[in-house]
């Protein structure tokens, strides 16, 4: 007793606490190079309490999810003890989501890579050496004992720098490694994260309307939101706008999904539309709107492209709101009421949604969404979809040099579209395992990215990483995916790095800048610092295959010297990252908007033309960005265009208009489920299940099961179930819940880790990417998530 | 001075251990009790209050049942020691120094089950002394206890010399019965809760302590000092036990009919979750209150043996009583909402005690039993000590 | 010498719960599910799928209420819950003895035990953090992404909270039972 009432102070750390961090001395020894002032250190507790001191406010911009929300990262003593949203940037507007307030535990994940690390047992068995990053490239380069290197590889494939293939998730450093992979070391293989996202958005409003645009929902007054789940899946300023103005306080809305989601909770009116059926909703809307020409006749007329055409397809093919009835599961009536209501707005916004692909028909939903938006004419204005101008930065100029031995892209079997950029994840995968590629492809380069759990059908893209004859993987935390690499390099958290100034927003434009809160812990290195010396060390050897190799080089050798080719061709794979990522910064900020510019941006971590004069507070929770006048509510731009019928795409064997089609009809089996997935605000995907703060708000990942369903089965909440499809299977907790239909099944994606040393995530939840199957959508071969029928069994 | 001078020591300790058959089976008992006692300590040390089942919703569990089991057991049996006293009951005077010195050994055992269940004791000592709070009522208990203690204490050192002090006794029986009447309070003054707040606890309180005085009495009496003189006293103690039994009845009836009139949220949750429990059936009602009622009303008229083993029950069935009431003001949550997805939402709130908790609040019986034996072995407790 | 309060546009609450690791950051609040000093609360939607009630399913966020009559203070035996002089209610843990009297006392749930310091917390409004440093937000108000929150001084007819509750109507919970509390849900 006595012992307790002496320890028994205010905040003292706890035991919890302590044996989680374990190493806080060890961390103290390595982090500086000698003698210098400790610029970071790790905190004794998980949760830090902020104190009165004086502290650094490091303007930062929020890396743990897509979104990018400002921020000030409150920095004690080396330590990051919070971040506080930032009042400055019109994209985030003052707010740090639960994510990115939990960011903190990312940086001091005691699960984190901390060391490069090379491969000593067999993939997968977890067996690694802790390495000098000097070993770890060299492994890259040469290989070791038990794998090859990209030298022997290279030497091999006769310089066809094809054989490498890479991938890498969203992020600001994103750019700088396709130059490293695709222009500096030369290959076309890149399969980026858009082929698992959002690539049929994109590619549906660019070709219906000319751009994606941004909803300005902080002035519409009606809204149409299909599949986007905006209180759970935050994007700004979107989330803001739209939950201030909901609930009969200016913004109608009507919400269509299959799940009773927090968003949902939020609507008017709720539609539990079946999934994958948006489409025939959407067409019907069209429908009424055509018979009724309740459409905007001015704008049409003025801006649409194969009007009448279209028009004939819809009357002709009877896309009526009873012919839809039978196929969304949303009552005729509801659709005729909602496209009259949608037409009757002064500010109607049928919103684009931004997410991965749920249907084979997702390219054609986006054109018929694009369009049906085009025919209420609000484009372009206040309150509709915005078209405005992003704030340019200089280009920045890469030298890269020309490979003939390289090859081309294969990827492209049952994709109508293919984007000679991004490629398609699963289709290239497939075609890598199934061995159908015209040459080998034998090096995966991943960097933040974990295709492993996010890619769907996991045993298909395991077999693809054990195909390879060397897997590198550059992360923040040991990743399933990382299970399969050779060589693992540590990559510093987005608070412990300065990273390219980027622009973001099209109606309040702005500039933001990430600013290294701390210095990088352990010997986790800056991506940028990793592609430079990674690229050093590639240099000479590589260009010594080509030079074997390469008829092109040997002749341009033969006329110029090899010294004068090797510099001035790009063949200094690192000449890209001569100046580093600061120093970029400052040259581009003030080349385009001047000194003072760069001293705004450097303190504020925002800066827009006139911020200091627009820039003001209206009350403790809001700030003005831009006066009214000021804002890019209506721009002249030659893209504002609605193509209704879109004629180039039926070359390509794509419908020039949106069609539904008998295949796109939702049915389940009897006695199965559609698997469902989505997510909640609190996680991001893989990369937070870890993150202690977070599984205190969800600890794991549930199946949702009607609750009429589970009843009859005996399931209660929390029993085991077993979940089966054709691709695999899992074991999770049941939720039984009436925000499900009685022949769906919703689980979160995300959790459920296979790496022991993920220690708050291993084993914990299921991983949905083992049980969805390898469908991909016909126009570019993006991954398909919800068109997987599970059947479930309680154990 | 000598310590015998304060504190009645007998002139020849002799500790006997040579028990009769139900002395042994009690001696048994109480040693692995106290063994028991010991783990659960043990194990506190070990794990402080993660030892403990409790939980934001159910901050008390069963240590403070066990405590305010002992609490109204030691009130009770100080409050008709000092009445016998005070109002001069000749009957119950045979046992008059027993059943002080035995009120406060249930206090301290009750203590010993405090000094584990609240987290920071010797915060307490100082800190209530420092900056106690008189709207609370633990704060009063602070203040009750010890001056109930002493005055009990001043009451027996002079019965032994052979003094009746009606101050004294006035005094002690006067805080004793502060004491409990606060203990109630605590539950009786959670103005939030629907359930608990009101007049029902205090008199409850008060009630059944006394009925635990009368039950110990007689168990001592019965099993322990087999006089012929201490019957007269348990078969007056027995009139009152049909009072007191009878009015607990009738306000548990009364409290139940108010709760589940009109279905009152709040309040009938608890009752359907009261009736669905075999322990208050069983040891609350059936064996704790009814079968001593029948016993003192419709049993044998000279012989107590029955109404002593009914008091053994009654015992158990206050403890269970106790256990319920910790249990019925908590089990109805403050918050109806879910604070995350994947929870049900929140209904009755269960709480079992874990092994740690009940080895320290039932151990501590054994240490009861314990102290019980020593005061016998070591005080002047019967006649032939007096005077 | 402030009355500090808090009014709350609870119906822009999507349950984000930003606001609950902002708090925990910001105060060194203990890890662990149960160890919150401020939540939404939200509930099943009456009906079956796909008739969902949408009215009846709410996001409510709460914390402590900073009563001005708080029976968590009340029973305190040791004064050690106290208001100070802003009228905040807060736990001197050199005075708590976890008697628990507090967490039962408080209709709001808004209590729990520290297992740090094996002593009860709460929220405090930030007073030893924010407010110490001289800013005039809460870490939960700062950070809400839809701004549900408004921190200020109910004594000040110019605060932005003053003028809040005097132009639009409001609700407190369980204010039948007399504890006057300091956070205003506006409707």
């Amino acid at each position: 007793m006595m012992q307790k009432e002496i320890s028994r102070r205010r905040f003292l750390q706890g035991s919890v606490a302590l044996s989680v961090i374990g190493g806080s001395a060890l961390a103290e020894t390595h982090l500086l190079p000698s003698g210098k002032e400790p610029l970071s250190r790790i905190p004794e507790s998980i949760t830090t309490k902020t104190s009165t001191k004086q502290a650094q406010e490091v303007p930062f911009l929020c890396g743990i999810c897509v979104n990018k929300c400002a921020g000030f990262a409150r920095v004690e003593d080396g330590i990051i003890t919070k971040l506080d949203p930032n009042p400055y940037f019109p994209k985030s507007r003052n707010m740090l989501c639960a994510r990115g307030n939990a960011g903190i535990q990312t940086t001091y994940d005691p699960d984190r890579l901390k060391y490069p690390l090379v491969r000593i047992g067999k993939r997968g068995d977890g067996k690694y050496k802790r390495v000098s990053w000097e070993e770890a490239y060299d492994a890259i380069l040469n290989g070791t004992r038990l794998f090859k290197g990209l030298k022997e590889i290279l030497d091999e494939e006769k310089d066809n720098r094809s054989t490498i293939a890479y991938c890498n998730g969203e992020g600001l450093s994103k750019e700088g490694f396709e130059s490293l992979m695709g222009e500096k070391i030369g290959t076309v293989n890149y399969v980026d994260e858009v082929s698992i996202c959002l690539e049929t958005v994109l590619g549906g409003y660019f070709a219906t309307i000319g751009t994606y645009g941004e909803a300005d929902l902080g002035h519409a007054d009606y809204l149409v939101i299909a599949g986007a789940n905006r209180a759970e899946a935050i994007i700004t300023p979107d989330t803001l706008d739209l939950f201030k103005r909901s609930e009969g306080r200016g913004l109608k809305t009507i919400v269509l999904d299959p799940r009773f989601t927090n968003t949902a909770a939020k609507a008017d009116r709720w539609y539990a539309v079946n999934p994958g059926t948006d489409l025939a909703f959407v067409l019907a809307l069209t429908h009424v709107v055509l018979t009724e020409e309740l459409y905007d006749k001015t704008f049409v007329a003025s801006h649409a492209v194969g009007f009448e055409s279209y028009k004939t397809h819809i009357l002709s093919n009877k896309y009526t709101p009873e012919w839809a009835e039978k196929i969304t599961n949303i009552p005729a009536g509801e659709i005729v009421r909602t496209a009259r209501e949608f037409m009757a707005a002064e500010h109607p916004i049928y919103y684009q949604g931004r997410r991965s692909v749920f249907s084979k028909n997702d390219f054609q939903l986006r054109r018929a969404m694009a369009i049906f938006q085009g025919l209420s004419g609000n484009l372009n204005k206040k309150g509709g979809i915005i078209y405005g101008e992003p704030l340019k930065l200089p280009e920045e100029e890469i030298s890269a040099p020309i490979y003939s031995q390289a090859k081309d892209r294969f990827d492209h079997e049952g994709v109508a579209i293919l984007s000679q950029r991004a490629g398609s994840w699963m289709v290239f995968r497939d075609m890598v395992v199934e061995k159908k590629s015209p040459y080998r492809v034998r090096a995966m380069f991943m960097r933040k990215h974990n295709p492993v759990d996010s890619v769907p059908d996991t045993a298909k893209t395991i077999r693809f990483l054990e195909g390879m004859d060397l897997n590198v993987i550059i992360d923040i935390l040991p990743s399933d995916s990382a299970m399969f690499a050779d060589v693992i390099l540590p990559e510093a958290s987005y608070l412990e790095k300065t990273s390219p100034v980027t622009s973001y927003g099209l109606l309040e434009p702005a500039i933001v800048q990430r600013k290294a809160a701390i210095k990088p812990l352990y010997e986790t290195k800056v991506p940028e610092q990793i592609y430079k010396e990674l690229a050093t060390v590639l240099s000479k050897p590589l260009f010594d295959i080509s030079k074997k190799y390469d008829k092109d080089l040997q002749n341009e050798i033969k006329n110029r010297g090899e010294q004068a080719v090797y510099k001035e061709d790009g063949y200094i794979l690192s000449d890209f990252w001569d100046k580093d990522v600061s120093e970029k910064n400052k040259e581009r900020m003030v080349k385009a908007f001047g000194e003072k510019a760069w001293k705004i941006l450097e303190e504020k971590g925002v800066y827009y033309p006139h911020i200091e004069q627009y820039h003001t507070q209206l009350n403790p929770n809001e700030y003005r960005y831009y006066p009214e006048n000021r804002k890019k509510y209506h721009v002249q731009t030659d893209a504002l265009k609605l193509i209704c019928d879109y004629k180039h795409l039926a070359a390509k064997g794509v419908d020039p208009m949106p069609t539904w089609k008998e295949e796109y009809t939702f049915s389940v089996p009897e006695g199965q489920f559609r698997l469902i997935t989505g997510r909640h605000a609190q996680f991001t995907q893989s990369a937070t299940t870890n993150n202690m703060m977070l599984r205190d708000l969800i600890p794991t990942n549930y199946l949702w099961v009607n609750q009429r369903v589970a009843r009859n089965r005996g399931i209660k909440f929390g029993d085991m179930l077993e979940v089966k499809s054709r691709a695999g299977k899992v074991t999770i907790k049941a939720y039984p819940t009436e925000k499900i239909a009685p022949n769906q099944v919703f689980m979160a994606h995300g959790f459920g880790s296979m790496n022991p040393e993920m220690t708050m995530s291993y084993g914990n939840g299921a991983n949905d990417a083992i049980l969805l199957e390898d469908i991909h959508e016909p126009v570019y071969g993006a991954a398909v998530m919800n068109e997987t029928n599970v059947e479930i069994r309680k154990v | 001075m000598m310590m015998k001078d304060f504190i009645p020591l007998k002139e020849n300790i002799h500790i006997n251990l040579n028990f009769s058959m139900v002395g042994k089976i009690v001696a048994a008992a109480s040693v692995i009790l106290i063994g028991f006692y010991l783990f659960g300590v043990v194990n506190f040390l070990e794990h402080g209050h993660h030892a403990y089942n409790t939980t934001r919703e159910h901050p008390w569990g069963f240590l403070v049942s066990a405590y305010e089991f002992f609490v109204a057991l030691s009130m009770g049996t100080i409050a008709i020691a000092t009445s016998a006293i005070f109002f001069d009951i000749k009957a119950l005077k045979p046992l008059v120094k027993r059943m002080l010195v035995f009120g406060l050994l249930a206090l301290i055992a009750g203590f010993a089950v405090f000094l584990f269940e609240i987290g920071h004791p010797i915060t307490m000592v100082i800190y209530t002394a420092l900056s106690g709070h008189p709207t609370s009522a633990l704060f009063w208990l602070g203040v009750f206890y010890p001056l109930t203690m002493l005055f009990t204490a001043i009451t027996y050192v002079l019965y032994v010399k052979g003094k009746e002090s009606k101050v004294y006794s006035m005094l002690a029986l006067i805080f004793a019965n502060s004491s409990i009447l606060t203990a109630g309070s605590i539950f009786g003054l959670l103005n939030d809760n629907a359930f608990a707040s009101g007049v029902f606890y205090q008199i409850e309180f008060i009630a059944s302590g006394i009925l635990g005085g009368i039950f110990l009495f007689s168990i001592i009496a019965k099993f322990f000092i087999t006089t012929k003189e201490f019957e007269k006293g348990v078969l007056l103690l027995k009139g009152a036990s049909i009072a007191l039994i009878s009015l607990l009845l009738i306000m548990y009836l009364v409290k139940f009919l108010q709760a589940v009139y009109g279905d009152v949220p709040g309040k009938v949750e608890i009752v359907e979750h009261i009736f669905a429990s075999p322990r208050f059936w069983l040891f609350e009602i059936l064996l704790g209150l009814v079968f001593p009622l029948f016993v003192a009303i419709w049993g044998s008229k000279e012989k107590i043996g029955m109404f002593c083993l009914a008091s053994v029950f009654g015992l158990i069935g206050l403890m269970s009583a106790r256990i319920n009431v910790v249990e019925a003001v908590q089990i109805v949550p403050k918050q109806l909402m879910k604070v995350t997805e994947y929870q049900l939402p929140p209904s009755i709130i269960s709480y079992t005690p874990s092994m740690t908790e009940w080895a320290i609040g039932l151990g501590a019986i054994g240490i009861f039993i314990f102290l019980l034996f020593i005061a016998e072995s070591v005080l002047k407790l019967d006649k032939k000590d007096a005077h | 010498m402030a009355r500090y309060g808090m009014a709350l546009d609870y119906k822009n609450c999507i349950n984000c719960r930003a606001c609950e690791v902002a708090c925990k950051e910001e105060n060194g609040v203990e890890l662990g599910a149960e160890k919150h000093r401020i939540w939404v609360g939200s509930n099943n939607p009456d009906g079956e799928w796909p008739n969902l009630s949408l009215s009846s399913a709410v996001f409510l966020p709460s914390q402590c209420q900073h009563c001005e009559e708080a029976p968590c203070q009340e029973v305190c035996p040791t004064n050690a819950t106290y208001y100070n002089d802003d009228g905040i209610v807060l736990v001197d843990s050199d005075k708590c003895i976890l008697c628990t009297y507090c967490m039962n006392a408080c209709p709001y749930d808004a209590r729990y035990v520290d297992e740090r310091t094996m002593t009860v917390d709460k929220c405090t409004f930030c007073s030893d953090t924010r407010l110490a440093r001289g800013e005039t937000t809460t870490a939960c108000q700062a950070t809400c992404p839809t701004k549900v929150r408004t921190f200020g001084d109910l004594d000040d007819p110019n605060s932005e909270i003053s003028q809040l509750l005097e132009n639009r109507e409001h609700f407190s919970l369980k204010a039948h039972l007399g504890t006057k509390p300091k956070l205003f849900y506006l409707r």
